[in-house]
């Protein structure tokens, strides 16, 4: 990497890849110093809008003279590449040290803050919104001060972007409320982005989280801050006032300078203000208008006569095993309050004779075989439920289980369920390997009402159609006969392609194409033996002189038997 | 039976046409009918739209048949989620298609039902008596203020961020699909990217449909619109009707 920049910046080692720049450690051989050195992304050069930012940014931050803010020293082009020249801070990103510590102590993040909020000053009485004012763009010392990179980086990506032409997506934690509504940046955005990180830096967190930058933002315009004293009761009521000032959604509410924020940073742990009162902001202003809709895109009627043909859909079967369930519970609670009524008003006899009956083998006997079977063994009919369900082997009609089981002893009271089977279930196996026709035969005789689901893959590593996948009902599952279920399989297919128009092309290239169908493909170079030396030198090398078969040929892979051959010198 | 024509362009201005539509039958003769407007990425812009519909298309004709609501909603979902992951990993891979996405919004027309279904801000229109009507909600940032009650109508025309997306195929790891079934008796669906909608004023696309007898006729005018509008953006219109309905009458 000990490539030189305009015969002076000797690159050591890269610090990092940001979205239009990479940043290197280098060396200034003339005044012999580490310096770090951002270079604009080769590709990006040509695009005049990025290469303007970039060169705003460097106009920027090179303005700037503030013991907070790194220091730019040199601006500049080398073999068609943009570069910055700048300060080199040892040590780490603000985010570093957060995530490695958590939360601060108050004394440091209040310093970490004056700091910020003198050098976001000095930059806005220079008329520079920073507008990316994030911990990853603050660095630490390792004696501890701060000092603010990336000016006007934000330029180069609009925070939080989804459009049509450009999809950024930039961090959104520490964006202003207005910024999201489509307003011009001011400099109460920077000082927002300082409430929120004296937040972060107080909490371990930032205030909003997200599944994606827009609900982020989305927060940010919506909801109020939390209270940094929700999350830390000691912290006095000046810290949090300052917080509350600094991220009010309505602008004009906010901090009118870096500089009064800085004040009251200066003031917030001093004994004589701990009493100090919350401060509270009526939000009222900060909401646009509302005005009546105009008949437009967006007919104000709309979302009625929508709703009067657009229906949803819901699952009515989950609706309907909820209100049985329901059913169910209100008869067993009457059943129970009843039978303690009963308990209590003495027309239960408990003490009649309830004799221990032992379960006789029923398994495999009619409804009708059983009835009888356990009414002669003691049981009346009235203690018998029987139960159609599905059973794994057992003729319909037939009897193939109870509760309790044969063999055991049961009071009569208790009564018996017995189950008669109403058909098998089939538990579904593993068809993976199989033929997709072995398959569909056994679904068929199966599972009658089943769907079959089948996608092919060209591949020549598996027979034709073998299942090489299957999903659906898990395997194992018992599914019943009478009930509609989809199986998906996904089925090897003998790779077939019509062979293309390949000569004149790279070897290798079309290789890669045919092999894309699946095919088996075969490079052979032609032997120029016997060849005159005019006639090698004329020879072009590296590309398909000749398809076997030859082009337009319906070529099918069978198995690993064919294949075909690319010849070229 | 359902009748459907589709027609995509490049429009006026723009160099590369970043929509993708299909219209499709699966052996039941179930219909499905998909607009994708390609965002991001680049210059891989068409790539996702392109991804999304020509994976919806492949399992829709290995899809035999659809049971009931139920099993379209889930069928839609899976798919639509699988199309999501897709485009995702493949964005995710290349540099030059980072960022990549599309809107998605279409009809399937299955078992004398219709249901729609819609990621972005792509829309379907239905035409009932001599009324049009959106059914689909965009999922747009602005769209969002708007129900909020954040802006106006007409600050939402000129709102900076309007073609903010708060929901695309591909973006993220996840999606949120809006699934409905819609009510019989419309004379006309119109399925659109925001080539249409976003150009051409509501009440002139009804005087189109109205004014046509004729599918394809209905389409091409529709597209011939929304370029006389300035042909800022590519345009898509799949147009549905009954046949032997009583559309011509």
């Amino acid at each position: 990497m000990n490539k030189m920049i305009s015969d002076r910046y000797m690159i050591v080692t890269s610090l990092g890849e940001g979205g239009m720049a990479d940043v290197y450690l280098a060396v200034d051989t003339i005044l012999n110093r580490e310096v770090a050195i951002k270079i604009l992304r080769g590709e990006l050069s040509s695009d005049p809008v990025t290469l303007l930012r970039f060169q705003r940014e460097a106009n920027a931050a090179s303005k700037l003279n503030h013991p907070n803010v790194v220091d730019v020293y040199d601006v500049g082009e080398s073999e068609g590449r943009h570069y910055i020249v700048m300060e080199y801070v040892r040590g780490r990103t603000l985010k570093q040290l957060i995530s490695q510590r958590g939360a601060l102590d108050k004394r440091e993040a209040v310093d970490i803050m004056m700091q910020l909020t003198s050098a976001v000053q000095h930059a806005h009485e220079n008329h520079i919104i920073h507008r990316d004012i994030k911990p990853q763009n603050v660095l630490v010392k390792d004696d501890g001060t701060v000092k603010i990179t990336d000016f006007g980086i934000a330029l180069a990506h609009d925070a939080v972007q989804l459009t049509q032409n450009d999809a950024v997506l930039g961090s959104a934690h520490y964006l202003a409320p207005e910024t999201t509504r489509g307003e011009p940046a001011s400099n109460q955005i920077d000082i927002y982005a300082l409430g929120i990180v004296f937040y972060e830096l107080l909490s371990g967190s930032v205030p909003f989280k997200g599944e994606n930058p827009v609900q982020i933002a989305m927060k940010h315009l919506r909801e109020d801050v939390p209270g940094i004293r929700d999350f830390n009761p000691t912290l006095p009521q000046t810290i949090e006032n300052i917080i509350i000032k600094a991220t009010v959604k309505n602008r004009k509410l906010r901090y009118q300078t870096a500089q009064e924020m800085l004040n009251d940073l200066k003031l917030c742990l001093m004994p004589e203000y701990a009493n100090t009162e919350k401060l509270v902001f009526s939000e009222t202003e900060a909401q646009p208008t509302v005005v009546v809709r105009e008949q437009g895109d967006y007919p104000a009627e709309s979302g009625k006569k929508k709703a009067e043909v657009v229906e949803e859909i819901v699952d009515t079967k989950k609706k309907g095993s909820k209100k049985g369930l329901w059913i169910t519970l209100g008869i067993l609670i009457t059943a129970i309050l009843a039978s303690i009524i009963l308990y209590f008003s003495g027309v239960f006899n408990f003490f009649s004779y309830d004799p221990l009956i032992p379960v006789p083998s029923i398994t495999d006997l009619t409804k009708e075989e059983a009835l009888l079977k356990l009414t002669e063994a003691g049981f009346q009919e009235s203690d018998i439920i029987f139960s159609e369900e599905l059973s794994e082997a057992t003729e319909t009609g037939h009897v193939f289980d109870s509760d309790p089981k044969e063999g055991s002893e049961v009071r009569r009271r208790d009564g018996i369920q017995v189950m008669i089977s109403k058909g098998n279930f089939y538990v579904l196996p593993d068809f993976k390997g199989k033929s997709l026709a072995e398959a569909e035969a056994e679904l068929k005789k199966a599972l009658p009402l089943a769907v079959i689901s089948k996608e092919t893959v060209a591949t020549a590593e598996n027979q034709p159609d073998e299942i090489l996948e299957q999903s659906g009902p898990k395997i194992g599952d018992k599914l019943s006969p009478e009930k509609e279920v989809t199986i998906f399989f996904k089925v090897a297919k003998a790779p077939s392609l019509t062979i293309p128009d390949l000569i004149g092309e790279e070897i290798e290239a079309a290789k890669a194409k045919l092999e894309s169908y699946g095919v088996y493909v075969v490079l052979y170079q032609r032997p120029t033996v016997g060849m005159s030396e005019e006639e090698i030198k004329a020879l072009e090398t590296g590309v398909v002189v000749e398809v076997d078969p030859p082009k337009g040929t319906e070529y099918k892979q069978d198995g690993s038997s064919n294949w075909i051959t690319l010849y070229y010198y | 039976m359902i009748k459907a024509f589709g027609a995509s362009d490049i429009g006026l201005h723009r160099k590369q046409n970043q929509d993708s539509y299909v219209i499709v039958e699966n052996d039941a003769k179930d219909l499905l009918a998909v607009v994708c407007d390609g965002i991001g990425g680049g210059l891989a812009g068409d790539v996702a739209s392109h991804m999304a519909v020509a994976h919806m298309k492949e399992r829709f004709i290995r899809k035999q048949s659809f049971h009931d609501d139920l099993d379209v909603k889930h069928w839609l979902k899976t798919i639509i989620q699988e199309a999501n992951d897709l485009i995702f990993m493949q964005s995710a891979k290349s540099s030059e298609q980072k960022g990549m996405g599309t809107t998605c919004v279409g009809v399937i027309y299955a078992n004398q039902q219709t249901y729609i279904f819609n990621v972005g801000d792509s829309r379907i229109y239905g035409v009932y008596a001599h009324e049009m009507i959106c059914l689909t909600e965009d999922h747009s940032f602005v769209r969002d203020l708007l129900k909020a009650g954040e802006i106006t109508e007409e600050e939402a025309k000129h709102h900076p961020n309007r073609n903010m997306l708060t929901n695309a195929l591909g973006i993220w790891d996840h999606v949120k699909i809006d699934i409905n079934k819609i009510k019989e008796g419309y004379r006309c669906l119109l399925i659109c990217s925001d080539g249409l909608h976003g150009y051409v004023r509501e009440e002139e696309i009804l005087h189109i449909i109205e004014k046509e007898n004729d599918v394809r006729h209905i389409v091409h005018e529709l597209i011939n619109a929304s370029k006389s509008a300035g042909g800022y953006d590519n345009v898509s219109v799949i147009v549905l009707v009954h046949e032997g309905g009583d559309f011509y009458e």
